[in-house]
């Protein structure tokens, strides 16, 4: 196991996929066929970036993400982490790696276990990788954690269910801070979040970011969210990414049809704006990821689909 | 790449090229239906893998 130099991409991901066989029968269930729920992924990560992926309920985008951090198992392609292929890790080497790269989840209520304290829930990450360092040292090192989140010392003997949601997601934030990843992987991090706190939530993410040179994978289905916080962004459609390019080079100039109307669905406050802007209306629905449409995934719903037939190859980010 | 766009954006359409030059434009499409049943026509669904995966469900 070797790493890099810190020259490289610090996430490097190739053709990744995980497909989720699926089961019918009782005793002898047989595999029927497969959700394509991530489906040749490639996408890279420079240190002390933050990427942002976006996209609608269902397009992959969280399965991307746990499938990164191995939380779900690659079907097929590379996961590349400082150097080191993580998809095919096993064991103490994988214990290991997984220090670096963390998770903020979306509903932190569920995401935090409501019989320990603040304090034990910290811990635990600490002695899991082998980072206690004795009780006087791991008590300034938690203070130092909450205090790090906004929080006051006086949280650690509390438990989540006596936290707002901010607070209870600023917990999980440090809990993924506990062991000093790299890479922080934060599926939805203030969707289940009031409005007034997700500024909150969004601005201390990238303090930290600063402070610590974190570098952020941010999944979102909000658009504004992840334009706020991302570097560079990728539009997910139906398990592959449509587009990638840098946050403002996306937002003013969309090149794929689905990012296009996407963007189009955005309100604009100015009402003169708003009511001379091109808005681009899709038709039905997402496709099931069981059974993906052949050729483009997007070409059933795309206003500009063409007649008599479109190309049957998969288009793929170029 | 597409003519005039910078090298870090990345597109995945066949049309990208003429979308942007305005050479196609949208028009009204009807949704496709896509067939919904996973198992294309004629195929055999898999066995299980073992005996153990049989009694491990």
């Amino acid at each position: 196991m070797t790493e890099t130099d810190g020259a490289g991409p610090l996430l490097d991901v190739r053709d990744l996929a995980v497909h989720f066989p699926i089961k019918r029968g009782l005793l002898l269930d047989r595999t029927v066929g497969h959700v394509y729920a991530v489906d040749g992924v490639s996408l890279q990560i420079a240190r002390g970036e933050t990427y942002g992926l976006v996209g609608e309920s269902g397009c992959g985008k969280s399965t991307l993400g746990r499938a990164i951090l191995r939380l779900v198992e690659p079907t097929a392609g590379q996961v590349t982490f400082d150097g080191v292929d993580v998809a095919h890790l096993h064991g103490e080497r994988l214990r290991t790696m997984r220090r670096r790269f963390q998770m903020v989840f979306q509903d932190p209520m569920s995401s935090l276990d409501p019989r320990q304290s603040v304090e034990s829930l910290l811990l635990e990450g600490l002695r899991a990788h082998g980072l206690s360092r004795g009780p006087a040292a791991d008590s300034a090192r938690l203070r130092e954690l909450v205090d790090s989140v906004g929080l006051p010392a006086a949280a650690l003997r509390r438990y989540p269910h006596e936290f707002s949601g901010g607070q209870r997601q600023r917990i999980g934030i440090a809990r993924a801070l506990s062991v000093e990843p790299d890479l922080v992987v934060a599926d939805e991090p203030v969707s289940a979040l009031d409005v007034s706190v997700q500024a909150q939530v969004l601005n201390l993410l990238g303090r930290l970011q600063a402070e610590l040179g974190l570098t952020y994978l941010v999944i979102a289905h909000d658009l504004a969210v992840v334009r706020h916080v991302s570097d560079r962004v990728g539009v997910m459609y139906l398990g592959g990414i449509v587009e990638e390019a840098p946050s403002q080079a996306l937002y003013d100039d969309p090149q794929h049809p689905y990012t296009r109307a996407l963007l189009s669905a955005v309100p604009v406050p100015d009402p003169e704006l708003e009511d001379r802007r091109e808005r681009i209306l899709l038709t039905g629905d997402l496709p099931s990821p069981a059974a993906p449409p052949a050729g483009c995934r997007f070409h059933t719903r795309c206003p500009w689909r063409q007649r008599p037939a479109a190309p049957t190859s998969v288009p793929r980010c170029g | 790449m597409i003519e005039g766009v910078p090298s870090g954006h990345r597109v995945a359409c066949h049309f990208a090229e003429d979308i942007r030059s305005g050479r196609l434009q949208p028009h009204r499409v009807e949704a496709e239906a896509v067939e919904e049943d996973v198992l294309a026509p004629g195929a055999v669904p898999e066995l299980p893998g073992s005996v153990t995966e049989i009694l491990g469900r």
